[in-house]
């Protein structure tokens, strides 16, 4: 039973530990903000490494998200629901959570885990003190570009993803389930709410900086050689993923 | 002139490493601070730049103690150092050529012809011409520790640390090295901190030799000193012998090996036993 405490306690101070660095992480990255204009060299190349390097991905995830959408769409609603809202459901399904949410997911394995990897190789080869020693901030100088790359890609790769999930899905009602083009998309600007991109984008924008801040925070507390950066890329991408479903559960509610 | 008062250091309660070091080393000078590995040397170095916050004490660089300057203020004195690291720490994805002169591009505002020419300059003083670019993994070790050399010296610090010069290096290699670091402090003028259980080294590069042992500083001479001394401990560690009053408990007592003094008892184990009477 004192095992069960001491191991809840453990738990919790962790967390409080972890939920403490990350939060003093995103303010000294705020803090350096105005630098991104000046450093924008290393903000563009974060930016491609971030957004232009996911775009294969990205493209793929949206597909098949897609596709499966309308294909179970189409089986949850067959025999009670026309099939000419079979568009506008798998539209508003992919733009208010698929799309943002698979999105981050796989960027948090692809994205936040190579940053966690990358600085936490630059933390056990002391690469990080060698920039420090040079009286360079490692924080202005690595945590801000990727974290600011992360929150402005994130939306542009999502918004990518929501086209090519509506064209997969577009393409399985057409050449599948005999759906024409016109009534797939026919009840689509029927019930179209611009609130409903913009969410989705909000979503994108907040996974983006989740993604971003806990792949750096982990990557700059990593020790002990090759097996702390395998540890700490795990670590980045588990945390990132449940950090992203707890904010998407509560922009949900704030939002919708 | 850096002035070290009463530094101590800790990792946990169980792992003290620095208790209390006092030391003064004086500008121009080479002090080459010897101890066992894990005594705290290293450790010592990273207080030093302020790389690390000590649990107390004062690291005064030119007066200005770096515990409690303002964060911008500790980056300006980190400016004066240059640091070579055990393992040269060159930064992986830039080039040789981008390595040196990223000191430069961030605090000066040279003109990249100017930047061009000096990182041509460190690199002919440290026998690498020619090898702007490359990336770090083309290089070997020796080579890779005279590029963070050349890093090092870029902006024209004041004080050049070096951690380990020699470790990894064969004989050879590593009297290039040595040979180096006595050419540098004589073309640059530099004050010298060294840090190494490489006694060859510590002879040749010292003005003086400062041993650390179980968190403070029991012997501070020249090398001439040294060789002579009478101290047990410090004879011990210079000659290289695994009898004397140094133990390895020494070590373990300064530096614990957290697998050894905290790793639990299996739980297996306890239940056996409580299963085992019956």
């Amino acid at each position: 039973m004192l095992d069960a405490i001491a191991h809840l306690g453990r738990a919790v101070l962790n967390f409080i530990r972890e939920a403490g660095g990350l939060f003093l992480l995103l303010g000294r990255i705020l803090r350096f903000s105005p630098r991104v204009f000046k450093d924008r060299d290393l903000f563009f190349e974060q930016a491609i490494n971030i957004g232009y390097n996911s775009i294969p991905i990205v493209i793929m995830v949206g597909a098949f998200t897609g596709a499966v959408s309308a294909w179970q769409t189409n089986y949850q609603i067959e025999g009670y629901v026309p099939l000419r809202y079979l568009g506008l459901a798998t539209f508003k399904a992919v733009v208010i959570e698929l799309g943002p949410v698979l999105t981050a997911l796989i960027l948090a394995g692809r994205v936040g885990a190579s940053i966690a990897a990358e600085l936490g190789t630059m933390r056990v080869t002391e690469q990080i003190d060698a920039l420090e020693s040079l009286a360079i901030n490692s924080v202005r100088y690595l945590a801000v570009p990727r974290f600011f790359a992360a929150l402005f890609m994130m939306p542009a790769l999502v918004t990518l993803a929501d086209f090519t999930a509506i064209a997969g899905a577009w393409l399985v009602a057409l050449l599948l389930l005999d759906i024409p083009t016109a009534t797939f998309f026919s009840e689509i600007p029927k019930f179209f709410r611009v609130f409903d991109i913009i969410a989705g984008l909000i979503k994108a924008f907040v996974f983006g900086g989740i993604i971003s801040l806990v792949g750096c925070h982990i990557g700059f507390r990593t020790e002990g050689g090759a097996e702390g950066v395998g540890r700490s890329t795990i670590r980045s991408f588990v945390l990132s993923a449940v950090l992203i479903l707890i904010a998407d559960y509560l922009l949900a509610t704030i939002f919708f | 002139m850096i002035e070290i008062r009463n530094l101590v250091k800790s990792f946990g309660p169980q792992k003290p490493v620095l208790r209390g070091v006092n030391l003064v080393i004086r500008t121009g000078e080479s002090v080459v601070i010897i101890g066992r590995s894990g005594c705290g040397k290293s450790v010592m170095l990273k207080l030093i730049t302020a790389l690390m916050p000590p649990d107390s004490g004062q690291v005064l660089i030119d007066g200005e103690d770096l515990v409690t300057l303002q964060e911008q203020d500790v980056y300006r004195v980190r400016q004066k150092f240059g640091v070579l690291f055990q393992s040269a720490a060159l930064f992986d994805s830039m080039t040789v050529y981008e390595n040196i002169a990223l000191g430069l591009w961030e605090h000066t505002t040279k003109s990249e012809e100017e930047i061009s020419r000096i990182v041509a300059e460190k690199l002919a003083l440290v026998d690498l011409p020619g090898t702007e670019n490359l990336k770090p993994a083309e290089l070997s070790g020796g080579m890779k520790k005279r590029v963070g050399l050349a890093r090092a010296i870029a902006m024209s610090p004041e004080y050049v640390l070096y951690d380990e010069p020699t470790t990894g290096l064969d004989p050879i290699n590593a009297d290039v090295i040595n040979n180096l670091i006595i050419r540098l402090n004589e073309r640059l003028k530099v004050t010298t901190i060294v840090v190494t259980h490489d006694m060859t080294s510590a002879y040749k590069i010292a003005d003086r030799i400062v041993m650390l042992h179980r968190g403070v500083i029991i012997f501070d001479g020249t090398p001439d000193q040294v060789r002579n001394t009478t101290d047990e401990v410090v004879r011990q560690f210079i000659e290289g012998r695994a009898e004397g009053p140094i133990k390895q408990t020494a070590v373990v007592a300064a530096n614990p090996d957290p697998g050894i003094i905290r790793h639990p008892v299996p739980k297996r184990v306890k239940l056996r036993s409580k299963v085992m009477p019956e």
